[in-house]
């Protein structure tokens, strides 16, 4: 194997079939030991079940997905979905959860690359994640991920590796950027190929984003005691399921070398898009960042 | 014989520049241990008993014994009340 062998894929295949044998029948949901995860608005976003090394995941509405850690996701559209809609969603909402249950950790984050690693942004959805990463993409950052920033620990270094994704901005930011007021997407990385710029890369910093409710916040950027750290960065962690102590026991342990060896940034700022350059201002500041 | 502590199979602990942060892995609580207590945290785990921790404490500090007994004795009640330490053998 040369030195410039390319990373492994990451992602699994996904296979989206109209019938799965062995899905329709064992998915029905209520299980204490289900998870059950909700988006801020308390709607289920997911249901998650694994059992003897079988991951089973639905995303209401759109498709139920089936896995084993074998490089191959089966997806079963629900009733009048498009197989595209449900790659879409497998890439946006599904994947960062397979990732987790196969034994990656995956946050809840926007990315892009300075000159010593990769920045995350991370946050709620709807919290600005993309938009900062756009904003410091129109200032020569290149984006390295959209909503979900895959890391690994080993003795040496945190790093993360580069998923597909599309940079989705909200027609407010849109507008923000010039670019109309429609949500609107932007292509990212699109495939399973692993050239030259999209190698595992050190994490250099990760920002926790804290928007305002008033706009009289001034845009800072300050660190982060590893205690506040550590509970903030697991509130954004994708997190399959809990029931398996193990699993449960690995994450957290791998969120704390992330914590004690990555400097943690809390990043708040005004409620207001007219305040971004601010934002990027404070970010380019702290980090002393170049592109 | 004194008692002599481990770390909780539960614990998680990681050291942060002079801190130690710990996590219970069951109840979810997490822990931050000054300069100091990481001091004692490691001395815990490496199963020495109060008296000696206490002792090797009163040479890498300049407190008095007591202050010192009463701070490591605040930190081993703490630490198991949270189920962070149990204790291997010996008296309280």
């Amino acid at each position: 194997m040369s030195a410039t062998s390319p990373v492994p894929p990451l992602v699994p295949l996904l296979d989206v079939v109209a019938e799965g044998p062995g899905i329709e029948e064992v998915l029905t949901w209520g299980d204490a030991s289900d998870e059950v995860w909700r988006d801020a608005a308390g709607g289920v976003f997911a249901y998650c079940r694994s059992r003897d090394g079988r991951h089973q995941m639905e995303l209401p509405g759109v498709a139920k997905f089936c896995f084993d850690g074998d490089g191959r996701v089966t997806a079963v559209p629900r009733p009048g979905i498009a197989a595209q809609s449900v790659v879409d969603a497998y890439r946006h909402s599904a994947l960062p959860l397979v990732l987790q249950a196969i034994g990656k950790e995956v946050l809840h984050a926007s990315a892009v690359v300075i000159n010593s690693g990769v920045v995350a942004f991370c946050g709620h959805s709807g919290g600005g994640k993309s938009t900062i990463a756009y904003g410091l993409h129109l200032r020569r950052y290149r984006i390295w991920a959209d909503d979900a920033v895959v890391f690994e620990v080993s003795a040496r270094a945190v790093t993360t590796m580069p998923l597909p994704f599309n940079v989705r901005l909200r027609p407010a930011a849109a507008v923000q950027f010039g670019l109309g007021a429609v949500e609107t997407r932007l292509p990212g990385k699109q495939d399973r190929g692993a050239d030259e710029a999209w190698r595992s890369a050190p994490i250099a910093a990760v920002c926790v984003l804290d928007r305002g409710n008033q706009g009289s916040v001034p845009a800072a950027c300050r660190p982060l005691p590893a205690v506040q750290a550590y509970p903030a960065l697991l509130t954004h962690a994708y997190c399959f399921s809990l029931e398996n102590r193990a699993r449960k026991r690995l994450m957290l342990e791998r969120y704390l070398s992330l914590v004690a060896r990555v400097p943690v940034f809390a990043l708040t700022y005004p409620d207001s898009l007219e305040a971004l350059p601010s934002v990027l201002d404070a970010v380019e500041r702290t980090l002393g960042c170049t592109g | 014989m004194p008692a002599r502590y481990r770390a909780s199979p539960d614990a998680l602990a990681t050291r942060v520049g002079d801190e130690i942060v710990l996590v219970h892995t069951r109840t979810d609580q997490i822990f931050a241990l000054n300069r100091t207590g990481a001091r004692v945290w490691e001395l815990l785990c490496g199963e020495l008993d109060h008296a000696e921790i206490e002792r090797r404490l009163a040479e890498e500090y300049d407190v008095s014994r007591d202050e010192l007994g009463a701070q490591v004795s605040e930190l081993i009640t703490s630490l198991a009340e949270g189920d962070l330490i149990g204790v291997l053998g010996g008296g309280p």
